[in-house]
């Protein structure tokens, strides 16, 4: 039966603009949510988010594009996380291997879009219109990678990424393919910062996973890709294997549009079969990367979930929501990548800003750095709105 | 593995909802946008949840339940679906709003349902249904890659999946593409479509849900091969791939009775579709169809639709048929559908007779 080697992988989001950048932050226990410079919005000064730092023009250099104005912030994001992946990788895809392409976002290149379309003087720039697709930077990775065959992009809003990460696993262990590159992408917007307020779920202040007084969460942006190969793919062209892709599940609430079920349902639902599907004990499980975005809802359904399936004693977990902020699409893959770290680098890092445990619960979320772990299996979730629950394991 | 198409419905601007008829009374517009023609919705969704609900969800879900009634609602495995555009209607809304209202006191019902996987979640939410349920934006091979998806899981041992593919059209997101030169400028008949000799096309919208089963059932209509998504292929690596494609099913171009062509009546773009139908499958039967539904990202799953009463009836409806042929006995149909406008994706459907 094939496995799903992790051979590279590829980051940027507010703690840096590549892996290393990402992985000091985490371990300097160094927040990136902070105030908000870049996003135009009237709502500027009140709130934080996990804003990357950089204009487009600045991400485009990062990105080695040129006509920056062409492209979305959503795209740039993408184009310099999927390029570090395969650099990692040290994959050549003009190599005799089909490689497919599964990305992710929610809303695409929204921040373009935005912009123009309710100006008065329409733009005839096409580049507008075409970042209205939300398949636009999926196509413009593949062209500057030089990707052919099936690519593709999911949204499933806050799950996306992850069920990216899941179709590339599955697309090899049919056998379709022996190379899939995975993830997805989002930058901030106007439209998602809205939509988020007029839910009345934003946090003013720095958020709280999983804390009695937590008020909501902090949204973020961000992008991040893995490059997953079939074990003999790998092996024979001497890869580095940072981890596997053990299991997967997806299963969904059926409750609401928004909120989530407050038993939990969706999510016990998803991560008892990612856990069966691998084979797996819940004993075996050393860590959770929790969806834990602090709102009030979430954290609630995901406790009780967990609950649900590993009792009164869970293995230690945390939410790192509150290190890069809520990143919509990309969540998925960015934890997928702060989970290879934990599992490479024996670290768990800490859910910041924990004050109180949640009081229903007899756990709580683990507030500090932890080192020299052997962390061999990580359950990481990702619940979006649709009541879409993804579970993802990762192991060594 | 074999695949059946048990039931499949659509909401189109034709009359193709819940019809005996097979196309026997095309419909034509000088509109510059094919709208559906709806339905009585009250009838399949509760009135108070309908009037919120914009037209693409509406489609959607009245769609799944014909499609899961005509296979006489068996348990589902899954949801799939495939979306261009997603909730158009209420992503503008939205937008609007927040310009209008300069970012404050906003409802947020719009960007709920604005959300591209509404429909699948709605659906969902409809059937109680808490099994896998997903979601595929890739402009035109969105369809295509909910069929891809579907093929995994039957592979792990599902039984019935509702796959579905649709799209609305806006008058916003129509206009800033007329901008673009996306539509024909002149006023045409859309029944006389592929008569215009000139480049672009008109704009449609719809809504196709089948459900896919591991078991036929006397509902059948046809059998579900394969499905493949392409991009970025000069014509050599296209051919090959198609042949490759044709290959791992067991057959050869000689096999298709059927060609079903995405042409959408631009003269330039519709170049490529002749030349993979006279290159490969010269005495399959040439049919074409947006003409009846217009120009959509998941058009082709109204494609999916036409092809499985295609084998059902074994009789091409003449509206369709652009060939001067008939098949005697239509038993493999493959639809080749690609986008007319970036020219960079394209996709392929292969059915058979059950």
């Amino acid at each position: 039966m094939s496995e799903v080697c992790i051979v590279g992988y590829g980051i940027v989001s507010a703690l840096g603009l590549n892996k290393d950048e990402n992985l000091s932050a985490l371990i300097n226990e160094q927040t990136g949510i902070k105030a908000i410079k870049i996003l135009n919005t009237v709502h500027k000064n009140n709130f934080v988010a996990g804003e990357i730092h950089k204009t487009n023009k600045e991400l485009a250099e990062i990105a080695d594009i040129k006509n920056f104005d062409e492209y979305s912030r959503t795209s740039l994001l993408a184009i310099i996380a999927a390029k570090e992946a395969v650099k990692i990788s040290g994959v050549n895809l003009k190599d005799n291997i089909k490689t497919a392409f599964v990305s992710a976002t929610t809303v695409g290149g929204m921040d373009k879009t935005e912009l123009y379309h309710n100006s008065a003087t329409p733009q005839t720039n096409n580049s507008f219109v075409i970042s209205d697709y939300l398949n636009d930077h999926t196509e413009k990775v593949c062209k500057i990678l030089g990707i052919k065959h099936f690519a593709t992009t999911i949204s499933t809003a806050c799950s996306s990424s992850a069920n990216a990460i899941m179709l590339g696993a599955r697309l090899i262990k049919s056998g379709k393919y022996k190379r899939v590159i995975v993830g997805g992408a989002d930058a901030l917007s106007r439209f998602t910062f809205n939509g988020f307020n007029s839910l009345m779920i934003l946090d003013k202040q720095l958020c709280q996973p999983f804390d009695e007084n937590r008020r909501g969460l902090n949204l973020g942006e961000g992008a991040a890709y893995l490059v997953l190969e079939e074990k003999n793919t790998a092996k024979e062209n001497n890869r580095t294997i940072y981890g596997k892709v053990l299991s997967y599940a997806n299963a969904n609430d059926a409750y609401h549009q928004t909120a989530s079920s407050p038993n939990g349902e969706g999510a016990t639902l998803a991560m008892t079969q990612a856990i069966n599907n691998a084979n797996l004990r819940t004993s075996d499980i050393d860590y959770i990367n929790v969806h834990g975005t602090g709102t009030p809802n979430n954290d609630d359904s995901e406790g009780t979930a967990i609950k649900n399936i590993f009792g009164d004693n869970p293995p230690k977990f945390s939410s790192t929501k509150a290190y890069t902020g809520h990143t919509l699409a990309a969540a998925g893959a960015i934890e997928a990548v702060f989970s290879i770290f934990s599992i490479n680098n024996g670290i768990i890092f800490p859910n910041l800003n924990l004050k109180t445990p949640i009081k229903k619960f007899s756990f709580s979320a683990e507030k500090n750095l932890i080192r020299n772990l052997e962390i061999n299996t990580v359950i990481s979730n990702s619940f979006g709105f649709g009541g879409n629950n993804t579970s993802i394991i990762y192991s060594k | 593995m074999d695949l059946y198409i048990n039931g499949i419905s659509a909401i189109s601007p034709q009359k193709t909802f819940k019809q005996d008829n097979f196309l026997t009374e095309p419909v034509n517009y000088t509109d510059k946008i094919l709208k559906c023609i709806n339905p009585d919705y009250k009838q399949y969704i509760n009135p108070r949840q309908l009037r919120r609900m914009s037209n693409v969800i509406r489609m959607g879900i009245t769609t799944a339940k014909d499609a899961l009634q005509q296979a006489e609602n068996p348990e589902i495995d899954g949801i799939i679906t495939g979306t261009g555009i997603g909730c158009e209607t209420d992503t503008e809304k939205f937008l609007k709003s927040i310009d209008e209202n300069n970012e404050s006191l906003l409802t947020p019902t719009a960007f709920i349902q604005s959300t591209h996987n509404t429909v699948g979640s709605q659906i969902a939410l409809m059937l109680n249904c808490k099994k896998y349920n997903m979601n595929y934006v890739n402009k035109v091979g969105a369809f295509e890659s909910a069929l891809l998806d579907a093929e995994l899981l039957f592979n792990d041992g599902v039984k019935n999946i509702l796959v579905g593919g649709l799209d609305e059209m806006t008058t916003k997101y129509h206009y800033l593409r007329y901008l673009l030169d996306f539509w024909k400028k002149e006023t045409i008949n859309s029944l006389k479509l592929f008569d215009t000799k000139t480049k672009a096309t008109i704009a449609g919208e719809g809504a196709v849900y089948a459900l896919l089963s591991n078991q036929k059932s006397k509902n059948t209509l046809a059998k579900y091969i394969a499905a493949t998504s392409f991009i970025n292929l000069d014509n050599t690596e296209l051919n090959n791939e198609l042949n490759e494609f044709l290959k791992n099913n067991n057959l050869t171009p000689d096999d298709i009775s059927v060609f079903i062509g995405g042409n959408t009546g631009d003269v330039e773009a519709d170049k490529q579709i002749d030349l993979v139908y006279n290159n490969n499958f010269p005495d399959a039967v040439y049919v074409k169809y947006k003409h009846l539904t217009g120009e959509y990202d998941t058009s082709s799953a109204f494609a999916f639709w036409l092809a499985a009463n295609i084998i059902k009836r074994q009789e091409i409806p003449d509206v369709v048929n652009f060939s001067n042929k008939k098949s005697s006995k239509i038993k493999y149909v493959l639809i080749y559908n690609y986008h007319y406008y970036f020219k960079n994706n394209h996709n392929f459907i292969l059915l058979s007779d059950a």
